[in-house]
């Protein structure tokens, strides 16, 4: 196949009316991406943000209001679900639970104008690559979840779509499951290079698997880019606080060096931070920095004294809770707590933290 | 979650067991004994000789015919209105969903009245417009038409719930895999329904064969159990005969009953798991909606034409004679009928809430509560809805007329039959709501310090309170237009509007007996509407007034 398999959404905008009040919510607004072959990108945002529909738009299930999806370079936007090379899998599943694991499975190459035996070879493949050989006689009903999320992974990679579409698949398993799953989908999706649309909301889920993110929030993208960009450099507020723990400190700049800045927060200066997309804010900003970036000192060791006011134990690490001198207030996360000096509530301590570990955002 | 019983429900459990024994148990053993004992001593006399007689043994074959064409029709129509209505984007649903479940509402026999005077010797369609008066509805043919009218929307109902329970998922799946509509109706939507279909049939065969009214009326020459059975009983006074004959109604309804009770309804299909989401798509191409949309309007023209011509009916002089308007069927119809039509309000008004308070009694402990002989108590109470009328009336004949339990004739046993009758609707109603209530709710009652009894009454009833409403008003309509068993009961002192109805229609009095027919439907729509209000925005209501 020489397929491009690429998927582009040009101005995708949804609104739906609603009948009762005859107001009009925009569910996606103005949706611009490109995703490249056997990308897999993730759709990551609160309940109610839009990527779900977003996903549906993609298959099918709903038509946007204004817009053009494009798969390979040619315009579906009209193009109805049973005609689209797409497969999508379910956050329920969406088993036939009248049909066998290997009646589901073939369903959707019961389309292709294959015969019975290339079927049944095709099948008995994917069951196979999937960890369900064995299973095919049985009903989904008889299935544990994750063998059940197996299946509905099993039907939609069998017919080889252009291109996968995952909604929350991994939300209905625990968390080991979860972690097992997430990685084989991974796996899978890699080997046979499928380029693949996954919503999620879950933070964890979405860096461990995509090649891309898409932070979404009330129809609208906050941000794209790989998980470290997004983790390390988040582009606002709303980004940085969706993913991870994060601390914001309001800062001040009080000198420009060309690319990096001197800043003040606490009353201290930092000199030399690198602005990356700072360069040319205001003066007035916040500094995002993680809590795992921070290292807490005896007190006059480091660069702004705190006090400690709470301390929680949480296994692989100690989380602190620390006030500074101008009432803000930060988390720290102190990783192998038991080779490391411990601090008490009421502590007065210093933290301390690297200059390219700041990263600057405006207000 | 089930508790043990403590001391109150132990007594409850009794007290609620004696009375299922002596009010459903006992008439049933007492049709069955007299059945077998002809001249005083144990024989199958009566069955041989009903075997013998092909007449008689021809009425069973007739029942069953009937039951079978009927089944199949309403489970059909029901099939496709609920496909229709539930899976399909179509204008004025609303008021289509309404229209179909108005025969549910109105006296068993009414679409007879309606059919004798559109299509019977003197009807307005084949007569006055047709010019024919060699056609005769009375037989089978009438008969079908006028069941599967009456009875498509329990198959309906059925439909209904199990097309809605499929999630759209799966179907958006096996579009989303590649499967035209067509393809996924044939392959996932209709497969899935067919349990469905098979619990609606066997609910449609029961009732079509228990009926007693409309073939009373208008079953001509096609003799069928249930009227054979009264006419022995109570025309000839043949006792074993007409108990007979009721037990050889009892066989079919009842084995249909358990069919679907313990086998179909564990064949269906549960969502296997995780929450339905998504919106509906619409699963027909232009031209299947348009068919529908022309079935549905068919439909509806039918079901208003029959009650047009009831109201009709009520307002033209002598129908098939005389077309113009007076109102002295009114007139005759408040002399010969006003102590009837209180004696109903009164006997239906004074059951009902017993039925309600004894339904859901039963169904918290049915879901809430572990004993011996839990399986044995719910069967026997859901016993009485598969039990034709006809033999639970001769049953309470044969059961009541001596000491110590001497009621014929009275009020009482007419309640005492429309109470223990109804309780299933109630049981049913409870036992759905009950087990949406988290257990742990009552559990946290329980933990404080609440008696079995003040939880039920302080934190059960109160938040089944709706389904109790619902079962209340279906209780009362069934007690406003029960007539199988009734028609055994009433006596000089204590009419029913049914038994009076029928009456009038056998003596072809139509025009009093669609009068009477629509104040009866009037009553139940009030009824319905004071019981709606008093729950607030109900499901239930709301799918039958608006």
């Amino acid at each position: 196949m020489s397929k491009t398999n690429t998927v582009v959404l040009k101005d995708i905008t949804k609104i739906f009316a609603s009948q009762r009040e005859a107001t009009k919510v925009v569910a996606v607004d103005e949706f611009n991406i490109e995703i490249k072959e056997g990308e897999l990108v993730t759709l990551l945002g609160p309940s109610g943000c839009g990527k779900t529909t977003t996903l549906r738009m993609i298959a099918g299930f709903e038509t946007p209001s204004s817009g053009q999806i494009l798969f390979s370079g040619k315009d579906v936007s009209k193009v109805p679900p049973n005609k689209r090379d797409t497969a999508m899998v379910f956050q329920s599943y969406g088993l036939f639970p009248h049909m066998t694991v290997r009646a589901n499975i073939g369903y959707g190459l019961r389309f292709k104008k294959l015969d019975k035996e290339k079927i049944k070879e095709e099948t008995d493949k994917i069951m196979e690559l999937v960890g369900l050989s064995g299973y095919g006689d049985r009903n989904p009903g008889e299935l544990s979840g994750g063998q059940q999320q197996r299946v509905a992974l099993a039907r939609s990679l069998v017919i080889e779509p252009e291109v996968l579409l995952f909604d929350e698949p991994l939300s209905n398993l625990d968390a080991k499951l979860r972690e097992n799953m997430r990685d084989e989908i991974r796996k899978l999706q890699k080997r046979l290079s499928i380029t693949s649309v996954y919503v999620t909301h879950d933070q964890i889920e979405a860096m461990s698997i995509s090649d891309r993110i898409v932070v979404m929030n009330k129809g609208k993208i906050e941000q794209v880019g790989c998980p470290e960009e997004i983790y390390y450099h988040p582009s606002n507020k709303f980004v940085a606080d969706f993913i991870g723990k994060v601390n914001f400190i309001p800062g001040k700049v009080v000198g420009r060096k060309g690319e990096s800045l001197d800043i003040e927060i606490e009353g201290s200066v930092i000199n030399d931070v690198a602005s990356t997309q700072y360069s040319k804010g205001k003066d007035e900003l916040v500094v995002v920095l993680r809590p795992e970036a921070i290292e807490i000192k005896p007190k006059g060791e480091g660069r702004l004294a705190a006090d400690v006011i709470r301390k929680t134990y949480l296994g692989s690490y100690i989380e602190y809770v620390l006030e500074l001198k101008d009432k803000n207030v930060i988390t720290v996360h102190q990783f192998n707590p038991l080779h490391k000096v411990s601090f008490s509530v009421g502590d007065e301590v210093n933290i301390d933290f690297a200059e390219k570990d700041l990263h600057l955002i405006s207000e | 979650m089930e508790t043990k019983s403590d001391g109150f429900t132990k007594v409850t459990i009794i007290i609620i067991s004696l009375l299922i024994a002596i009010f459903v148990i006992y008439p049933i053993a007492r049709v069955v004994l007299v059945s077998l004992t002809p001249d005083g001593s144990f024989s199958l006399e009566e069955y041989r000789y009903i075997f013998s007689k092909s007449w008689l043994r021809g009425t069973f074959f007739n029942s069953i015919r009937l039951g079978v064409l009927v089944a199949t029709i309403a489970t059909i129509i029901g099939f496709i209105a609920a496909f229709s209505l539930y899976k399909v984007r179509l204008p004025l649903r609303g008021f289509f969903r309404q229209i179909v479940m108005l025969p549910i509402i109105s006296p068993p026999f009414m679409l007879t009245i309606s059919i004798i005077l559109l299509m019977g010797r003197n009807g307005l369609i084949t007569k006055k417009l047709l010019g024919i008066t060699t056609f005769s509805i009375y037989g089978l043919d009438g008969l079908v038409i006028v069941q599967t009218l009456g009875m498509f929307p329990i198959a309906y109902r059925v439909l209904t719930g199990v097309l809605a329970r499929i999630s759209p998922e799966l179907e958006n799946a096996a579009l989303n895999l590649g499967g035209d509509k067509g393809y996924v109706f044939r392959t996932v939507t209709f497969p899935l329904a067919i349990p469905g279909m098979a619990s609606a049939w066997l609910l449609v065969f029961v009732t079509s064969v228990a009926d007693f009214a409309n073939p009373m009326v208008l079953a001509g020459n096609y003799d069928v159990l249930s009227v054979q059975a009264y006419l022995q009983f109570t025309g000839m006074y043949n006792l074993s005969r007409g108990s007979a004959l009721a037990i050889m109604l009892l066989f079919p309804t009842l084995l249909a009953f358990i069919i679907e009770k313990y086998w179909v309804s564990k064949k269906s299909y549960v969502t296997v798991t995780g929450k339905p989401t998504g919106a509906k798509q619409d699963m027909v191409s232009p031209m299947t909606r348009k068919l529908l949309i022309s079935f549905l309007v068919l439909l509806t023209v039918i079901i208003m034409l029959f009650y047009v011509t009831v109201i009709m009916g009520a307002f033209f002089k002598l129908w098939g004679v005389d077309y113009s308007l007076t109102l002295k069927h009114f007139v005759y119809a408040w002399d010969v009928g006003l102590e009837s039509i209180k004696d109903t309000v009164i006997l239906a008004g004074t059951s009902t809430p017993f039925t309600g308070l004894l339904g859901m009694i039963i169904a918290y402990l049915v879901v809430r509560k572990k004993f011996i002989g839990k399986n044995l108590l719910q069967f026997s109470s859901l016993l009485s809805f598969a039990v034709p009328g006809t033999v639970i009336g001769i049953g309470y004949v044969l059961a009541f007329n001596q000491r110590p339990f001497l009621l014929t004739g009275t009020a009482t046993i007419i309640i005492l039959n429309l109470i223990f009758r109804n309780m299933p609707v109630g049981i049913e109603a409870g036992v759905a709501s009950l087990k949406q209530i988290d257990p742990s709710i009552e559990e946290a009652s329980t933990d404080l310090g609440a008696s079995s009894a003040y939880t039920f009454s302080k934190i059960t009833l109160p938040l089944i309170k709706p389904a109790f409403f619902s079962g209340l008003s279906y209780s009362f309509v069934r007690g406003m237009t029960a007539v199988s068993a009734i028609i055994f009961l009433v006596s000089a002192r204590w009419n029913h509007l049914t038994a009076l109805i029928l009456a009038e229609t056998e003596i072809m009095r139509l025009g009093a007996a669609s009068v009477l027919s629509l104040i009866l439907i009037i009553i139940v729509m009030v009824v319905f509407y004071i019981l709606g209000k008093l729950v607030g925005d109900d499901e239930e209501f709301a799918g039958m007034m608006n």
